[in-house]
């Protein structure tokens, strides 16, 4: 197996030849830190790179292998992390220049359950300005998109879209606010998992929205993502809202099928005049491959999708603004110029307004959920358009279409966010000019089983070969 | 407005402040065409039946 093979596999391979000492920790390790070193300096994915530590990491879990220690189903594999974690002894900037220095003492608790699995801490992964979406100078250099570099690669969860297209490391944690793993996977050709909040802990997530962060994997493959979400799932007292529910194995239930399954496509995003020829194509064939394989498949109309994305956006940038509250009040130009505008016009909303906006959000749940009364799973496209070329993105001061085109993209993920049920992107092959497109399915609360059955079964029966991107 | 708030704006960033507050003031008059009376505002415990 040549190290390119080696960095694109499973990571239920990687843990397998691991394990039965076919290759080691540090050999695998080092295939990853090599990529980092050739292809990072033009993709910017990570903000640190843990080399020495990963190496000690790496070296005892050889040492583990050696002895017949009992393993983990991770054990070995080189993990990396959005920088919006805390990791114990490594820095953690969640995307600013005001935390470059700050090192955490501890844990977030889905970091701690992935090395606790025997996951290495391969480094941090990069993340405009606290998650927010806007920012125009990034304080750890200009993510670009592996596929084509003069494209933007996505957030809030840029930098592991990145790293795991680009065989930079086996698998990566994100975190999901309000599409924050579904569109960077989306434009990345990558697996992006947001599950149902509460499923997994946000202990140790430097917070954008409490009602909204949630944390989880993207993968190459829906199998990956099933088999971390298995480890990162679970009740934590750390987290008061981490639910008390036990965790499924959620790799047993993908047998590639999708008989009976039925499957609702949102007509309001198909329907969007934002939507992309080629998105709309590729979402119909999405749709299509399902009926093939046996999926009773539907249109299915939920009307506050059309103003769901301002709703989302009023709802977010307001948690932001106080989440943020004491560095913007005192240390203002520590922020990007984006990210700090987006926050003040949120802070200026006035109370009535906001509460209101609370409201529409329970009607948007209702209206999503009682849809699972009739689907198993819904379908929509993951984002409106393929990656934008870096340049065409707003510079100094946004204007009311830049804004009205930003809502819109937030209408096709930010929905499932605010009804706080579990989402995927999974890879629905390419546009013509060689970008990833990607297609979304949502299901019930705590319905992951289902979402994993149901995105393996895509995946598996999909046409489109996987491919990665041209690095060389 | 912005000192109410706690914030003060500078002139460079009043331009763009102001059009994305009069962006969501023109998106979320949408809300007035949803029945949202009686809805109680709480949906920051999605799953009370499943948490501690």
């Amino acid at each position: 197996m040549t190290p390119e093979d080696l960095a694109f596999s499973p990571v239920a391979a990687l843990a397998r030849l691991i394990r039965e000492r076919e290759i080691s920790s540090v050999e695998l390790l080092q295939v990853y830190l090599d990529r980092i070193a050739r292809f990072d300096d033009r993709l910017h994915a990570y903000v640190t790179v843990c080399g020495d530590a990963a190496l000690d990491e790496a070296r005892a879990a050889d040492a583990a292998v050696t002895k017949g220690d009992r393993l983990g189903p991770l054990h070995g594999v080189p993990i990396a992390a959005k920088d919006q974690f805390l990791t114990k002894g490594v820095r953690t900037t969640n995307g600013l220049r005001a935390l470059a220095g700050f090192v955490p003492d501890v844990d977030a608790t889905a970091v701690a359950r992935l090395r606790g699995t025997g996951a290495i801490l391969l480094g941090k992964l990069n993340m405009p300005e606290a998650g927010l979406l806007g920012t125009r100078d990034w304080p750890f250099g200009q993510p670009r998109n592996p596929w084509n570099t003069e494209h933007d690669a996505g957030a809030s969860s840029t930098g592991p879209g990145i790293a795991v297209a680009a065989g930079l490391c086996a698998a990566a944690l994100g975190e999901d606010t309000g599409g924050s793993i579904r569109n960077p996977a989306s434009y990345n050709g990558v697996v992006g998992v947001r599950p149902t909040w509460g499923r997994v802990s946000r202990y140790g997530i430097i917070p954008l929205n409490w009602s909204l962060d949630t944390a989880g994997p993207m993968t190459r493959t829906v199998a990956d993502s099933a088999l971390l979400m298995h480890v990162l799932a679970g009740h934590d007292p750390n987290d008061p809202f981490s639910a008390r529910l036990p965790v499924p194995d959620y790799t047993a239930a993908l047998d590639g099928r999708a008989t009976g399954l039925r499957v609702g496509v949102i007509r309001e995003l198909m329907d969007s005049t934002f939507l992309d020829p080629e998105v709309r194509d590729a979402t119909t064939a999405a749709a299509a491959v399902f009926s093939r394989i046996g999926a009773n498949v539907e249109e299915v109309s939920l009307p506050l999708f059309r103003i769901a994305g301002v709703i989302f956006a009023a709802i977010a940038d307001s948690g932001a603004a106080l989440e943020h509250r004491h560095l913007r009040l005192s240390s203002p130009d520590s922020f990007d110029s984006g990210p700090r505008r987006r926050m003040l016009a949120a802070s200026l909303l006035p109370n009535a307004l906001s509460l209101r906006v609370e409201q529409a959000r329970v009607l948007i749940r209702d209206q999503i959920r009682s849809a699972f009364e009739r689907f198993d799973v819904l379908l929509c496209p993951t984002a409106p358009a393929p990656a934008a070329r870096l340049d065409a993105a707003p510079k100094l001061t946004w204007t009311r279409s830049d804004l009205l085109r930003f809502w819109e993209r937030g209408s096709h993920t930010g929905p499932f966010s605010l009804a706080a049920v579990p989402a995927i992107s999974i890879p629905n092959g390419f546009s013509r000019s060689g970008l990833p497109i990607g297609v979304q399915l949502a299901a019930r609360p705590f319905g992951e089983t289902m979402l994993f059955r149901a995105a393996h079964a895509f995946e598996s029966n999909l046409a489109s070969p996987l491919r990665r991107p041209p690095l060389d | 407005m912005g000192r109410a708030a706690g914030s003060e704006i500078s002139a460079d960033d009043l331009p763009e402040v102001t059009v994305r507050v009069n962006a969501f003031l023109e998106g979320l008059a949408a809300l007035d065409a949803l029945p949202l009376d009686g809805v109680q505002p709480v949906p920051a415990v999605p799953h009370p039946g499943r948490l501690p």
